[in-house]
């Protein structure tokens, strides 16, 4: 499985280096800005209204810990990181699609080796992007002035990570049931996508906070660890679903019939 | 029948009526080269795909090497050798990085030496990443991937798919060194003319089933053969009808020359040639092409 998960590795490593250093910029470009525009953030934050304030995790960006919780942990870098182990998910179908699986499939490996090499993938370019993304909060962070703790930078790089290897491991359990890159990319796509509009909205309407609590983003919390207390609940609820995930993409990789 | 490499009993996976594999009772004898022949669509692949572990038969049971591919997949696959009819080479490997997955895969070190070898046998450049590949050098390096282990039995569908004719009698002649050193190779093709060239045995499989399957020699046995008679007068094509002298016939204009298709020994041919007084006779060598033919005419009757 290690052998099969590093081969894949090898292949989007010049890739995903980019995509990692891009994070990484992002984030300490984002908040190189804080010192220059703080002032007009605060008058813009009070005229905000609080339905786009919920689209950023209730976050108060006028401050330097507010600003880095929006810009790292809120909406641009966890879609990304969200897209970046999504696709990497969808390969399982696609290497299925294109018949490259059968150089892997005549090989002595077991169907579960397979389809936990590309849960091991998943996992570690969402490490990787997550890497990117402790780097960048904490350079930045120092320009933009936070006073974030590395600890609570990384409790909200570790919900981030999980976030984004349940999104992975989504689209790999889908690989694994349709064996269609397009239905692993929609249905993750979709629950990603989803759950981040229904916690938005329910932290909008009353009586739908019910909802809110089903959605992985709100167990992800939105970087909230980097300003306050984190429920942990919210960390172990996306770690049970991507044990959920990994359980699905694994049984269902043994049983299916493969297109090939 | 000595020991087998292959066995199914009604071994089943059908898409639809007649297509797929139906009731397949392959036996595949070890150490020989068993062609395994039908037009295309006829449910070869999807018989290999149940050999090798794809899919999981609806009906029957298929032992390969003693082993059942769908529950102990990894260590079939660990003594044969595959080559699928689509397979592709993935974009990030050439064929060195391959053979180097292949060897950490199988743990077998010399993996890598004997793909060197083979693929200069082959005129195969390792070192082009596969996604640059022409249908022919993927082919052969499909070929060098499933046999550099040394498996015991070797899989290929298609295997000569997009190759030069010299390149391919190269490979037939691989192959019949292979089972010279007591490997066996099944080897699925819609060319008979190739099958015959290599093959110990053959399987004909038609629309879903296995129609006929039998030792390459026996199977010369009861082909069709073919004699030309001339005569100095006219004489009708029904004098060698009806399976008596010949099973059908092709004449001239003039009548003076018919071409007789018939089974088995030569004699009422050339007693109903003597009654009617033939001039000169020529036999023709077995024709196992003529030989399919009919057996996909009866098939379809």
């Amino acid at each position: 499985m290690i052998v099969l998960a590093a081969d894949q590795l090898r292949a989007r490593r010049v890739t995903h280096t980019t995509t990692a250093l891009g994070l990484l910029a992002l984030a300490v470009m984002y908040l190189a800005f804080f010192p220059s525009i703080e002032d007009q953030l605060s008058s813009f934050s009070e005229d905000l209204p609080d339905s786009l304030t919920a689209f950023i995790g209730d976050a108060d960006f006028s401050t330097a810990n507010g600003y880095l919780r929006s810009q790292v942990y809120s909406l641009v870098s966890p879609l990304l990181l969200c897209g970046v182990a999504i696709a990497a998910g969808a390969g399982l179908a696609r290497t299925e699609r294109d018949q490259t699986l059968t150089t892997t499939f005549v090989m002595p490996v077991r169907r579960r080796e397979i389809a936990g090499a590309w849960i091991i993938v998943v996992c570690v370019l969402a490490a990787v992007g997550s890497a990117a993304e402790v780097v960048g909060a904490v350079v930045g962070g120092k320009i933009a002035g936070t006073d974030v703790g590395i600890d609570r930078v990384l409790l909200a790089t570790a919900a981030l990570h999980e976030l984004a290897a349940l999104a992975g491991a989504v689209a790999v359990a889908v690989s694994a049931v349709t064996g269609s890159p397009g239905a692993a990319l929609g249905v993750a796509w979709g629950v990603i996508g989803g759950s981040f509009l229904v916690t938005s909205v329910s932290n909008l309407v009353n009586g739908l906070s019910w909802l809110g609590s089903l959605s992985p983003w709100s167990w992800y919390g939105t970087g909230e660890a980097v300003e306050g207390p984190y429920d942990v609940l919210g960390l172990v609820l996306l770690i049970a679903a991507w044990v959920a995930a990994v359980v699905i993409a694994v049984g269902a990789f043994e049983r299916r019939d493969l297109q090939l | 029948m000595g020991p087998t490499a292959i066995s199914t009993r009604d071994l089943t996976y059908e898409f639809a009526p007649g297509v797929g594999a139906a009731g397949v009772d392959l036996d595949v004898p070890a150490g020989t080269v068993y062609g395994f022949l039908g037009p295309n669509g006829a449910g070869k692949s999807t018989t290999i795909r149940m050999l090798v572990g794809l899919v999981r038969p609806q009906r029957g049971t298929v032992e390969v090497l003693g082993l059942d591919p769908w529950r102990d997949g990894p260590a079939m696959r660990a003594r044969i050798g595959v080559l699928g009819s689509d397979q592709a080479a993935p974009r990030h490997h050439d064929g060195e990085s391959l053979l180097r997955l292949s060897a950490r895969l199988r743990e077998r070190p010399g993996v890598v030496d004997r793909g060197r070898a083979l693929a200069e046998r082959l005129r195969l450049d390792l070192s082009t990443p596969g996604h640059e590949l022409s249908l022919g050098n993927r082919q052969k390096l499909g070929l060098v991937a499933a046999l550099a282990h040394e498996p015991e039995l070797v899989v290929l569908d298609e295997p000569t798919n997009g190759l030069d004719p010299l390149l391919q009698r190269d490979i037939e002649s691989l192959f019949r060194e292979l089972a010279d050193e007591g490997r066996t190779i099944l080897l699925s093709s819609h060319s008979l003319p190739e099958v015959e060239r290599v093959a110990d045995h053959i399987g004909f499989i038609r629309e879903a089933r296995l129609v006929e399957q039998a030792p390459l020699a026996r199977l010369a046995e009861r082909a069709v053969r073919r004699g030309v008679l001339r005569f100095d007068r006219g004489v009708e094509p029904a004098a060698f009808g009806g399976g008596e002298g010949g099973d059908a016939v092709d004449r001239d204009d003039a009548g003076t020359e018919l071409s007789v298709a018939f089974h088995g020994t030569v004699a009422p041919l050339l007693r109903r040639a003597g009654d009617l007084g033939a001039v000169s006779i020529e036999a023709r060598g077995v024709d196992l092409e003529e030989t399919f033919f009919a057996l996909y005419r009866t098939g379809s009757a």
